[in-house]
């Protein structure tokens, strides 16, 4: 395969970059509801147009690669990459432009009705420039080929999305989820990662190119395998951090459902799947897979998805419970690209598994961004019809809102991996790559099988508290929501009926991100049926042939049952309003709860351990740190401009001496 | 003796007169009621065991309220009698005294509309909540066959407004498979745990009280009386019948005792075997089920033979029994006794030492010993939280004061205490029967010739299989009784499955409201109102579904 | 190249087999319900119902027609028919009365697959009701199935992974090989085939005295026919899994393409688990949810280390 690259520059790429940007700083100055269309109107038009540089560059096989010279350092003679920025969209992050686009795309539709909720309560000039900042820096933390402005983008990225978490300054919780949010991310994972980047830069003489990075790391692998692990588990923990693997998770179910639903899409849809990029590029670009970094990966996978999966379980908020299943999609994630890296390392015998892994990796990171942020879309539009996210309180809203129900069942049929919905594809190639190899992932594969069955008891509960059974009496005169929420809602549900019959099209994507990472064509390993993946050539159907056989059948059975008798819900033989014997959401697993205290215990125990003694100092100074922060609309300007200028003086000092 | 002690202590509060044998009666003044309620109450050894009214308008031109307070240690009871003023209507109340008074006060608001001043919730119990407002049933310028049209019931039950918003209700009745008679008791629900209970029952009502005043013949209400359960009914009509001959004086043959007291510990074999049988069902263990109502078909074939009759062996007249037990019967009937005690000694043990049976029963709805006392339950459930009370021994009646005999106390008060009470309970009738049998005096069955003195009052306990049973009589004049009011043990019993139910899984509530060995008819029976129709029913002979099985 | 496997696949399983498979087994299991009765009435010193009684409550159910709740609701309407299809579906991936199935690289996990989703279907229908007790029946019926899950998915996979093969019908028999992990796991099995079958102990889901059928509270005519048949389907299902286990492969006997000497000892084999079954359920009494869990619980964890002495090669 040849790869064509190209350096000239890409004014479609240039210009959505520069949309973002420009009406990043222009709307932060108005709070009118129009300045936030025209921001969220425009972030709209940017993502459609990385969609088609995204499509375009990996569809073409070709790698774009832009230079951003910054006039300002031109000529000084710095040896490091900090006069200019360069941009790289080889397939691998073209993958992860695609997905991010796809959720920026439905999130910034959904917001510009979302909005109203806030207008004429908060300050909407805040949310224009965190909202297209933050937009901006993701696209632009894949997109840089360069680790320096990764960690700078990186850290805009956090920034931007702390004051958006802490939006709704009114809510106690929301600014305590700000803080959360902040000490973890920023002072714990951040603090970390600079550590280990400034490493790296060191290391690398001040070279800061992924190229020179990998140089680096390949020559300390050989040579000097401790330092190399000094050097990398400082990294990958800063990564895991950020994307909230066990036991380095407690921030997210915190801060996710905080913040505005449509953010909060974006939060759970993509920004925890960054560091997931990182992963890729160090494992398939920089170095070689090593087996035991790959296990120790799908060890801190398998805990994530059973951990957070169970937590998810007996949760009573709405966004909470999806909140802590991103911390166990993520997991399935990492477990498969764990596993992917330590099978390719095992050897050729190993290596369809690997690739499957593989491929199942990025397949699930498709499919959770499209349901997560589905299921945070609907979620929202709950919200705004009833301003409620209490499970116990809330039910019956299928009847009023069709559309949104509709869009909930397919993202809570998907999640939970039902078939033909795209969930169950990426997990049963999960299963595929993992309980066949015979190793200890076998096991891995059982508990992610079980985790599924959890999942799935876990939407049950949501989806039936919300929209099924009998509306209590407060929202008997719920609408559905306007058309601007209601279409990327059908938009994402499409898709995730699309990629769960049709998977040869993600997969055919997928396929070109393998062969520019791991070399290996996925297709030559494995059959793709019109609606499922099964490695090599062996059986003679395709399994979900079984599962249309069984809706066809109970289609069949359905239209032969004849005329119904209609009855009433029996309650005793006594007069009771249905509303009344109404299930809550906390009713549910209580009892499961109970019994498998030990999962549930684990948690509390290292709340109580590190709650007390770390987090509260930690909190107090945040706290102090980000009041004074919050009360200036435009502070977060120019608080990061002080950022950059005081990394930049550092950078220019550095060398002129 | 203890017993003048007590009644020198009462004298302090108005006049005492002995009524009869074993029962004073204090006449005293309204204001002095919490005081002497609180005084004979909260005692060692004695409870509150009901209050009834009575309109005795005719009589003296008032209303009379009559509490009834049960003292085992002087083996006595002690008849507590206010006047109310027909002006005023209004007595203090003893439920803050006395929280089991409860329900007898507030049947006496609903069925006289006698009010009770400090009530702590003087809400209606037994009429329903469409009954015309000023409509007392046992009032006597009420006629018996007075139809009430009354709108269908358009309301909702009341909900608890601050439980039902934050817990699910689930119903538990009137219609469940659990319970065999129509009561509601309604669950607030969180997860499996039931967090608060409430319970509205009242809902199976034939009249009898009215009926029996206005209608029927002092001997006529033996058989209506038998009719109040079809478990136990035979205890009703026993008690009944003590409770008239207790009041005109009538000295009962002895072999008619003897034979009363037999047919007592025969039903309350059948009963407690029943009670097992459904014990075991709800906990879904069927084969015990099936095993005890085996062993229990051979007793119900002993009370055929003995009586002609599997259940209301239609036995007892006041004066005496009806039916006397024939010589050859009675080695068949040691011997059938015989096969079910080492049967039911065989399996119940065995069943009992289950680890399922333990794990579900035990610590499983505890009615401590504090909480029993005050809402003074009876029976094995008060033998279960380790309070020593039987009617037999403390009360004697009948032949039972002929007889030797243990009473079983367990102190830990869950389900398993109350199941191994019963159990020992099944082996001391066995044994009191064999005692019986041995020794029946040969004297007549029945006196016939005697007189009752108009306006008497006759107070009487039995100890029925749930718990004490007490009859009060008052006379009436052309052969009939004034004012009669049958308490059945239930009635003190269901208001601590509330207490038992709260903070217990939901799988254990059929277990814990069955333990009491709940009998919801006996103690509805003093209604006398339609719920759906609101119209006056005759009274229904039929058998209830539970006792014919 | 591989068509020709295709083909010769197809012919190697015919259908008409597994069609056969599916009509037995949708007759025969009810008739070991019905067995299963009278086993029970027998101890309980009780007559009991005829053996045919299952399948005459079966036809009366069927024959009554449809019925619905008077609050529209499609999950309720659908859920009958989606859990009895994928309990057939099952039938179709098990070698039962013939050793004929449909068989595919990760059947295994397709089998969990349907098993748990009849489950959730069952749950869902109960909780679209509406119904208090219906909702409390279906709770436990997710937790009972959920934890049971994981001990039975690890069963299989131990047995798998030390069969090294993912497909049923290369994993049965393993009696030829027993290693210490396919004892521990069949053992495991047969505790969660009873388990998970919601026979006494365990039929918290139902429980008649307490929650007056639970999930199939709001169920009647034929919908209420499917949701039986599809527990006693199940039934049949997990005592099949187990007997495939053990079954050896001896002489075979073909007449008409079917193997006799299997079939009758099929069908012994499944009666016999049926009336031990029964047997145990008759003596025992119905557990309360959180005792089932941390029975269940226990049985995990031995599955758990079933499974590393798998992947260890034992």
């Amino acid at each position: 395969m040849i790869i064509e690259t190209i350096y000239e520059p890409n004014t479609f790429l240039t210009y959505s970059l520069l949309l973002l940007a420009l009406t990043s700083i222009l709307t932060s100055f108005f709070r009118g509801r129009w300045a936030s269309a025209i921001a969220l109107l425009s972030a709209t038009i940017a993502s459609s147009m990385m969609f088609v540089v995204a499509l375009d560059t990996l569809l073409h096989n070709t790698v774009i690669t832009l230079e951003y010279r910054i006039p300002f350092f031109r000529g000084v003679g710095l040896p490091t990459a900090l006069d200019r920025i360069v941009l790289r969209i080889d397939p691998i992050s073209a993958y992860f432009v695609l997905v991010l686009s796809i959720v920026t795309f439905t999130s910034s539709l959904y917001g510009i009705s979302y909005v109203k909720r806030f207008v004429n309560r908060e300050h909407l000039g805040i949310y224009n420039i965190n909202y297209n900042l933050f937009i901006l820096s993701m696209y632009m933390t894949i997109m840089v080929y360069d680790i320096f402005w990764f960690i700078v983008f990186w850290e805009i990225m956090t920034l931007a999305s702390q004051f958006l978490v802490s939006f709704e300054k009114e809510k106690p919780r929301a600014v305590y989820a700000g803080y959360k949010y902040f000490c973890v991310s920023k002072l714990g994972a951040e603090a970390i990662l600079v550590f280990a980047v400034a490493l790296l830069v060191m290391l690398a003489g001040m070279n800061t190119g992924y190229d020179a990075i990998s140089r680096v790391l390949r020559r300390l692998m050989e040579s000097d395998q401790v330092m190399f692990n000094v050097a990398m588990i400082p990294f990958i923990m800063g990564l895991c951090i950020k994307a909230a693997l066990v036991p380095f998770h407690n921030w997210l179910p915190d801060a996710h459902p905080e913040a505005p639903c449509n953010v909060s899409a974006l939060l759970s849809g993509f920004m925890i799947k960054v560091p997931v990029y990182m992963i890729v590029r160090i494992f398939y670009t920089f170095i070689d897979p090593i087996w035991y970094w790959g296990l120790a990966l799908a060890t801190l996978g398998t805990l994530s998805l059973a951990f957070g999966t169970m937590y998810a379980l007996v949760q009573t908020d709405s966004k909470r419970l999806l909140a802590y299943h991103s911390v166990g999609q993520i997991g399935y994630i990492t477990l498969a690209l764990g596993s992917s890296i330590y099978l390719y390392s095992l050897g050729p015998s190993y290596r369809i598994y690997a690739i499957i892994a593989f491929a199942a990796s990025l397949y699930h990171l498709f499919n959770h961004a499209m349901f997560k942020s589905l299921l945070f879309l609907t979620a929202g539009s709950v919200v705004y019809r009833t301003g409620s996210r209490d499970l116990n309180g809330l039910g019956g809203l299928g009847r009023f809102m069709p559309i949104t129900s509709f869009s909930a069942f397919t993202a809570s049929m998907s999640i939970s991996g039902i078939p033909p919905f795209n969930g169950f594809v990426s997990k049963w190639m999960i299963y595929l790559a993992t309980i066949p190899t015979g190793t200890i992932l076998s096991i891995y594969g059982a508990i992610a099988l079980f985790i599924s069955a959890v999942t799935a008891s876990s939407f049950v509960k949501y989806y039936s508290t919300i929209f099924t059974g009998v509306a209590r009496r407060a929202y008997e005169d719920i609408k559905e929501v306007p058309p601007l929420m209601t279409i990327p809602q059908i938009l994402l549900a499409i898709i995730c009926i699309c990629s769960g019959i049709l998977p040869v099209v993600p997969l055919y994507i997928i396929r070109i991100v393998g062969l520019a990472s791991i070399g290996i064509d996925l297709f030559s390993y494995v059959t793709i049926y019109p609606f499922i993946v099964t490695a090599g050539a062996v059986g003679v159907c395709s399994p979900l042939l079984i599962f249309v056989i069984t809706y066809m059948l109970s289609m069949i059975l359905l239209a032969i049952a004849g005329r119904p008798y209609v009855l009433e819900i029996w309650s005793c033989g006594m007069r009771i309003e249905p509303r009344l014997m109404y299930f809550q959401g906390r009713s549910y697993y209580m009892v499961f709860e109970r019994i498998y205290y030990e999962v549930y215990g684990l948690g509390s125990w290292a709340k109580d351990v590190v709650g007390s003694s770390v987090m509260k100092g930690y909190l107090r100074f945040a706290e102090v740190a980000s009041r004074t922060l919050e009360e200036a609309p435009h502070l977060t300007t120019l608080l990061i401009a002080l950022i950059l200028a005081i990394l930049g003086v550092c950078y220019v000092l550095y060398g002129v001496f | 003796m203890q017993a003048t002690s007590i009644i020198e202590e009462l004298r302090r509060f108005g006049e005492v007169e002995e009524l009869h044998d074993g029962a004073i009666r204090l006449k005293t003044r309204p204001h002095l009621l919490p005081e002497i309620a609180r005084l004979l109450h909260w005692r060692d050894r004695s409870h509150y065991s009901t209050t009834v009214g009575s309109d005795e308008r005719f009589v003296d031109g008032a209303f009379h309220v009559y509490h009834i307070f049960t003292l085992d240690k002087e083996r006595l009871f002690v008849v507590v009698e206010v006047k109310v003023s027909p002006g005023t209507l209004t007595i203090p109340s003893i439920t803050p005294a006395v929280p089991g008074a409860n329900w007898a006060e507030r049947e006496a608001m609903d069925m006289l509309g006698i009010r009770f001043s400090g009530h702590p919730e003087p809400k209606r119990l037994i009429l329903p909540h469409n009954w015309p407002e000023g409509v007392y049933p046992l009032r006597k310028d009420f006629p018996y066959n007075r139809k009430i049209v009354v709108e269908a019931a358009s309301e909702e039950p009341e909900h608890d407004p601050e439980l039902s918003k934050k817990y699910t209700i689930i119903p538990v009745g009137p219609y469940h498979p659990a319970l065999h008679e129509p009561e509601y008791f309604e669950l607030y629900v969180e997860g499996e745990r039931v967090v608060e209970a409430r319970y509205k029952g009242f809902m199976v009502h034939r009249g009898i009280e009215k009926v029996a005043e206005a209608r029927l013949t002092i001997n006529q209400i033996p058989f209506i009386a038998e009719r109040i359960c079809g478990i136990c009914g035979f205890t009703h009509s026993c008690c009944y019948c003590q409770a008239v001959e207790n009041a005109a004086r009538i000295d009962v043959p002895e072999r008619a005792l003897y034979i009363r007291s037999i047919m007592l510990e025969i039903e309350r074999i059948h009963s407690h075997l029943l009670w097992f049988g459904i014990l075991f069902h709800v906990l879904g263990f069927d084969t015990g089920f099936m095993i005890m109502w085996r062993i229990r078909e051979k007793v119900m074939d002993v009370a055929e033979m003995l009586t002609g009759n599997r259940k209301m062996y239609g036995l007892n007249l006041v004066g005496g029994v009806r039916r006397d037990i024939r010589e050859e019967h009675i080695g068949k009937v040691i011997k059938t006794l015989e096969w079910v005690e080492r049967e039911f000694r065989d399996y119940i043990n065995r069943i009992l030492g289950l680890k399922e049976i333990i794990r579900r029963t035990r610590g499983i709805g505890v009615l401590d010993r504090e909480t029993a006392k005050k809402i003074s339950v009876v029976g094995p459930t008060a033998r279960g939280s380790g309070i020593d009370t039987d009617a037999r021994k403390y009360h004697p009646y009948a032949a039972y004061k002929y007889v030797d005999f243990k009473i079983p106390v367990y102190d830990e008060g869950d389900v398993y205490a109350r199941a191994l009470v019963r159990r020992d309970e099944v082996f001391e009738s066995i044994n009191i029967i064999r005692q019986l049998l041995k020794d029946m005096p040969k004297t007549p069955l029945i006196v016939e010739e005697f007189s009752i003195p108009e306006h008497r009052l006759g107070v009487s306990a039995t100890e029925a299989p749930r718990g004490e049973n007490v009859h009060l009589v008052i006379t009436g004049r052309d052969n009939k009784v004034y004012r009669w009011r049958p308490r059945a043990p239930s009635y003190n019993n269901i208001p601590a499955t509330l207490e038992m139910l709260r903070g217990q899984p939901l799988a254990d509530a059929p277990a814990i409201i069955a333990s009491i060995d709940p009998c919801f008819s006996c103690t509805d029976h003093v209604i006398i109102i339609d719920l759906k129709s609101g119209v006056r029913r005759r009274v229904s002979m039929r058998e209830l579904s539970r006792g014919v099985m | 190249m591989y068509y020709m496997e295709y083909f010769r696949e197809i012919l190697a399983t015919p259908y008409t087999y597994v069609v056969v498979n599916v009509l037995l087994a949708l007759v025969i299991a009810p008739l070991l319900d019905g067995i299963e009765r009278k086993v029970k009435a027998r101890i309980q010193n009780r007559r009991g119902p005829p053996i045919l009684q299952t399948i005459y409550d079966l036809s009366k159910l069927y024959s009554k027609g449809s019925m619905r709740l008077r609050a529209p609701s499609t999950i309720y309407t659908l859920a009958p028919y989606l859990t009895f299809s994928s309990m057939v579906l099952c039938l179709v991936l098990l070698p039962t009365f013939t050793e004929y199935s449909l068989s595919f690289y990760g059947d295994l996990i397709v089998l969990l697959y349907l098993i748990t989703s009849a489950s959730i279907y069952m749950a869902l229908g109960g909780l679209a009701s509406g119904n208090p007790l219906a909702s409390i029946g279906s709770a436990r019926e997710i937790m009972i199935s959920m934890a049971s899950k994981l001990a039975l998915a690890l069963a299989l996979i131990a047995i798998a992974v030390s069969k090294g093969s993912f497909m049923l019908t290369k994993i049965f028999p393993v009696v030829d090989k027993p290693t210490p992990s396919i004892i521990l796991s069949i053992a495991i099995l047969l505790i969660i085939a009873y388990v998970e079958g919601l026979r006494l102990p365990f039929d918290i889901p139902e429980a008649e005295p307490e929650i007056a059928g639970g999930v199939l509270i709001e169920y009647g005519c034929m919908e209420l026919g499917l949701m039986l048949h599809s527990i006693i389907l199940k039934r049949f299902i997990l005592a099949s899994i187990i007997i495939n286990l053990v079954l050896p492969k001896i002489s075979p006997l073909y007449i008409y393409g079917i193997d006799l000497v299997r079939l009758v000892l099929f069908t012994l084999l499944v009666t016999i688990i049926s009336i031990i079954y029964s047997m145990i359920e008759a003596l025992s009494g119905r557990y309360r949810i959180d005792m089932a869990l941390s029975l269940v619980k226990k049985v995990t964890i031995i599955s758990l280390v079933a499974a590393v002495v798998a992947v260890a090669g034992y």
